[in-house]
């Protein structure tokens, strides 16, 4: 009898020579011996706060707050949460209880973040626990040889290796035991600090990021996504990539299941090449991580102008960033609707206990226009035959004009300018149809690539003119006919590629690692995404991308028709565009930082977030560039980065979010670091200056991007080469050397030599003096160095 | 007397809407400064008001010795020899709360905001209304801005370009 934890262990040694001495055909049985337990396993030492409660992790979020204070921008006056108001609060007054102007900020960015946390919290607990019942709970976490660390955020905050799919349950219950407390701060009469709040925020941003590596590594193990893979496929993606001679299926959100469901469905009926399956936003991303006959229609802000326009036959949501008023749209042109999901059921009969034959009929008949669909398998079927019932009826039936109604719509336009009021980029929408009333619909063309689809417009327009319709309408053509290409998201960045690059970018001789994730609300063209990728690819830096930012990126293409993910590798490298897949991907990019962390510094990472964060903070050179960020789950993987120490640059609507952490160099004490070796205080100039920063445009923000990718760490020659970038980046867009070189100058050898000249001009004149360079930085008491602390303690083990 | 609010969804607290203005108040009220800012954003060298773009504007008010911030790229506009200070808009902003701050050392007790996008300008100005209470602030965006001291009202480029005028003679 052997027990689970037993093995009979026998060896057979043929021959065995050395020296004089010959051994042939020894046999030996040594019986049962005792496997290592999981825990034995866990070589690490377990470092100081795992699985923290947010008072843990206080003292990290006041360093990085004292740092970079919060400036707040009220969106609006008043309170209005309980019935004691509506308290006016201008000019920070306080409320009826006592909550001033500031801390009722840092409240919203509490709501904010635990809102998104939540989301996607939420979203990790349905995809494990429908693939546990799906593939079984011992589908193993294995990222093989390449990435022996399977989730480095995981393990840093919760200390868990999860080894299998049901190890990842204890790790969504620690997140859940998270949630009373947090969101009982958000009521009144509690939390008096908006440091203290926002100190909760970054808890649940920390928390989202958990969250979101939870569901991300769940579904490339169960659904045997790309696992670290630089070569991933490339992937079919645009407005135009969904063949209309055939029936299609759009689907719409973040959660994949019930699109496999569809795309297995197909494949047992031999139907993939019957009908068309593509989709919008990251339920579209993650679905060609499935299989690459699935195609991306677009980012969020396609969805009114896709299924107006009548190329989707069925329409399927799941949940998040989701139009609510999708079931009404996909109605206008005929296209049966199903939603499937709790979060989001749109007040649609729930067909999942009916006969499938009789809902598929309801649908295609007309006789329902909607249902809701709980069951995923039986969703998957049922988009799918309703799919081919229902096309040849609806002959991709659409509500856009024909070019005689865009003129007459125009003429009813009366110009009062209240579409251009609503339009969060006022875009000249009465010029347009001025233009349009002779016949000139190019100024209604050029609108769509700063079109961000909200249809606010058409709510004030007093005409009822369809306005998106009318868009795209005059830009059908390029519509129709656009197809692109994106690499398909390949998950993890591997412990081998860190290895490789982390002296080079640890130290500075790579310019910086840029993350360009997030939504489509961008401020001008969505080309912008694009042109700033391609100048920060050019420059050397490593672009990893996520989310509707991977499908920016993927839209365009140069003059010879190649994409950027033609033209530079998929690999985390230098001139590397990396796309790790969809939003709850984003931890991979964090990841990479951690990495770096474990693989070249060695460092602790089980349940040692504070150490982990100091490290990236000061070490690893990199910048979040979050051009079109408008959710809350898009506020929320925010604040998981810079509780890690990881700055960010945003486009100019974020500031909707009503806070930025910004440091302030005059104020340079705030910027002091301690050396690790003996404890002493240096100041090494404010790096990286600034935690969340809104940019006005996108040259601002690639002047910022590489100017926060300064860490105290560079040495000598990467310094020189960072601001050799900032330099040129500063001249290019703004016309003029920096201003503020003096605070970024250590000493003589970080100046670049092709300049030396002009900036020892610019140092002269501001007195500058050079400063003493330290190897090991830290915003940490160095006997809170958890890994130091070990080692002293003589505890050893093995790093990846 | 009130401005109008332009942008949908802005809705103030009551009583705190900006008060309207118009080019010669504008223009009297930066002379009688005692130490105005001027912050300049990317949109200024878009806005073409007929033969003058705003930042020909911005240019010549920094010409008349008002300390200036060309923010976002703005500076390149600017000829190399006039002094300006480049920094984000909010940048500066966040530097503003603090009452003993100020771009030439002294603080400022006027901030005149022009050719940054209406949304970013909005919440910069909200900061200021709320944070910085010993700065009033002008708008001068042809769409009206409930968070400033004072603000244009909404009105048509050509009309804009006529109080931007009178502003400059007021100078």
């Amino acid at each position: 009898m052997v027990a689970n934890d037993e093995e009979v262990l026998n060896a057979k040694l043929k021959k065995f020579r050395t020296g004089s001495f010959r051994l042939d055909g020894l046999e030996l049985s040594i019986g049962k011996v005792t496997k290592p337990s999981e825990i034995d396993e866990m070589i690490e030492p377990m470092g100081p706060t795992p699985k923290p409660n947010m008072e843990d992790l206080r003292d990290w979020d006041m360093k990085l707050l004292k740092r970079y204070p919060p400036m707040y921008s009220p969106t609006c006056d008043i309170c209005c949460l309980c019935t004691l108001g509506k308290c006016d609060l201008t000019g920070n007054k306080r409320g009826a209880c006592g909550i001033d102007m500031k801390t009722q900020q840092g409240r919203w960015s509490l709501l904010t973040a635990f809102t998104g946390m939540n989301t996607h919290l939420s979203h990790a607990k349905e995809l494990v626990e429908e693939l546990i019942e799906l593939k079984g709970p011992d589908v193993p976490i294995d990222f093989g040889e390449m990435t022996p660390v399977e989730s480095p955020i995981i393990r840093v905050v919760t200390g868990i290796a999860p080894k299998k799919l049901s190890d990842l349950v204890e790790v969504i219950e620690y997140v859940e035991s998270q949630v009373p407390g947090l969101v009982a701060a958000i009521h009144m009469g509690q939390e008096g600090s908006y440091l203290d709040y926002e100190s909760k925020a970054y808890h649940a941003g920390m928390l989202d990021s958990v969250s979101m590596a939870t569901a991300d590594i769940a579904q490339i193990c169960a659904l045997d996504m790309p696992r670290g893979d630089p070569n991933a496929p490339l992937v079919e993606i645009g407005m135009g990539v969904l063949d209309q001679t055939k029936p299609t299926i759009l689907c719409i959100g973040h959660n994949v299941l019930p699109s496999i469901a569809m795309v297995d469905y197909m494949r047992e009926h031999d139907l993939e090449d019957a009908v068309e399956i593509g989709g919008i936003c990251c339920t579209a991303i993650d679905l060609t991580r499935y299989t690459q006959k699935a195609k991306i229609v677009g980012p969020q802000s396609m969805q009114i102008r896709y299924v107006r326009s009548g190329f989707a036959d069925v329409v399927v949501v799941d949940e998040q960033c989701i139009r609510v008023d999708m079931h009404e749209i996909a109605r206008s042109v005929k296209a049966p609707f199903i939603a499937t999901n709790t979060k989001a059921m749109h007040g649609l009969p729930d067909r999942s206990g009916d006969d499938i034959d009789e809902v598929v009929n309801d649908l295609v008949s007309g006789k329902e226009t909607g249902v809701l669909i709980l069951n995923r398998e039986m969703a998957g079927e049922v988009a799918v035959r309703v799919a081919l019932g229902v096309a040849p009826k609806r002959q991709k039936f659409k509500i856009t004009p024909s070019e005689d109604e865009i003129i007459a719509y125009a003429k009813q336009c009366w110009h009062c300018g209240a579409c251009t009021k609503a339009c969060g980029n006022s875009l000249p929408i009465s010029d347009a149809m001025y233009a349009a009333i002779e016949g000139d619909f190019s100024k209604l063309a050029a609108l769509d690539d700063s079109c961000v689809g909200c249809g606010k417009c058409e709510q004030e327009c007093k005409r009822f003119i369809p306005i998106i319709s009318l868009i795209s309408k005059a830009s059908e053509k390029a519509f129709r006919e656009h197809k692109s290409v994106c690499r398909v998201g390949r998950g993890p960045i591997t412990d081998v590629e860190i290895r490789k690059v982390a002296d080079t970018w640890g130290l500075g001789t790579i310019p910086g690692a840029i993350g360009l994730i997030g939504c489509s609300n961008y401020p001008n063209e969505h080309r912008e995404v694009y042109e700033m990728a391609e100048e920060l690819l050019m420059r050397n830096f490593i672009v990893a991308v996520s989310g509707c930012g991977t499908m920016s990126v993927g839209w365009y293409k140069d003059a010879e028709g190649k994409t950027l993910y033609e033209k530079f590798p998929g690999a985390f490298v230098a001139r590397g565009l990396c796309n790790v897949g969809s939003c709850v991907s984003n931890p991979h990019i964090s990841d990479a930082g951690i990495r770096v962390a474990n693989v070249f510094a060695r460092r602790i990472l089980s349940g040692n977030f504070q150490e982990i964060a100091d490290y990236v903070h000061n070490y690893v050179g990199a910048c979040g560039l979050v051009w079109g960020a408008y959710s809350q789950k898009a506020f929320s993987i925010g604040m998981s980065f810079h509780r890690l120490g990881v700055p960010a640059v945003l486009g100019p609507h974020s500031s909707k979010y009503r806070h930025q952490y910004l440091g302030n160099k005059e104020d340079l004490e705030t910027f002091n670091v301690r050396d690790i070796k003996d404890g002493s205080v240096h100041n090494l100039g404010p790096v990286p200056e600034h935690m969340i920063y809104v940019a006005e445009s996108k040259e601002e923000a690639l002047v910022m991007c590489a100017k926060l990718c300064f860490r105290n760490n560079d040495l000598p020659e990467g310094r020189q080469l960072k601001l050799t970038n900032y330099i040129d980046m500063h001249k290019k867009y703004y016309g003029r050397m920096p201003e503020d070189l003096p605070y970024y100058v250590r000493s003589e050898v970080d100046i670049p030599y092709a300049a030396k000249d002009e900036i020892m001009e610019i140092l002269d004149a501001a007195g500058w003096e050079s400063k003493r360079p330290i190897k090991s930085p830290t915003l940490l008491d160095p006997k809170d160095l958890w890994t130091y602390e070990a080692l002293k303690q003589g505890k050893k083990w093995y790093t990846v | 007397m009130s401005a109008t609010i332009w942008k949908l969804g802005d809705c103030p607290a009551g009583g705190h809407i900006s008060g309207k203005i118009d080019g010669k108040v504008a223009g009297r009220m930066i002379k009688e400064a005692k130490n105005p800012l001027l912050i300049v954003g990317k949109l200024a060298c878009e806005v073409d008001l007929g033969g003058k773009r705003l930042i020909d504007y911005a240019i010549e008010m920094t010409k008349k010795g008002i300390p200036t911030v060309a923010s976002a790229g703005s500076s390149k506009e600017y000829p190399e020899d006039l002094d300006i200070s480049m920094m984000g808009a909010v940048e500066i902003v966040n530097k503003l709360q603090n009452p003993e701050y100020g771009l030439n050392g002294k603080p400022h007790d006027l901030v005149i905001t022009m050719g940054i996008q209406y949304y970013l300008a909005s919440q910069s100005l909200a900061t200021l209304k709320h944070f910085a209470p010993h700065i009033k602030t002008l708008a001068l965006c042809a769409r009206a801005h409930p968070n400033a001291t004072w603000a244009f009202p909404y009105m048509p480029d050509y009309k804009w370009k006529e109080e931007m005028d009178i502003l400059m003679e007021n100078l």
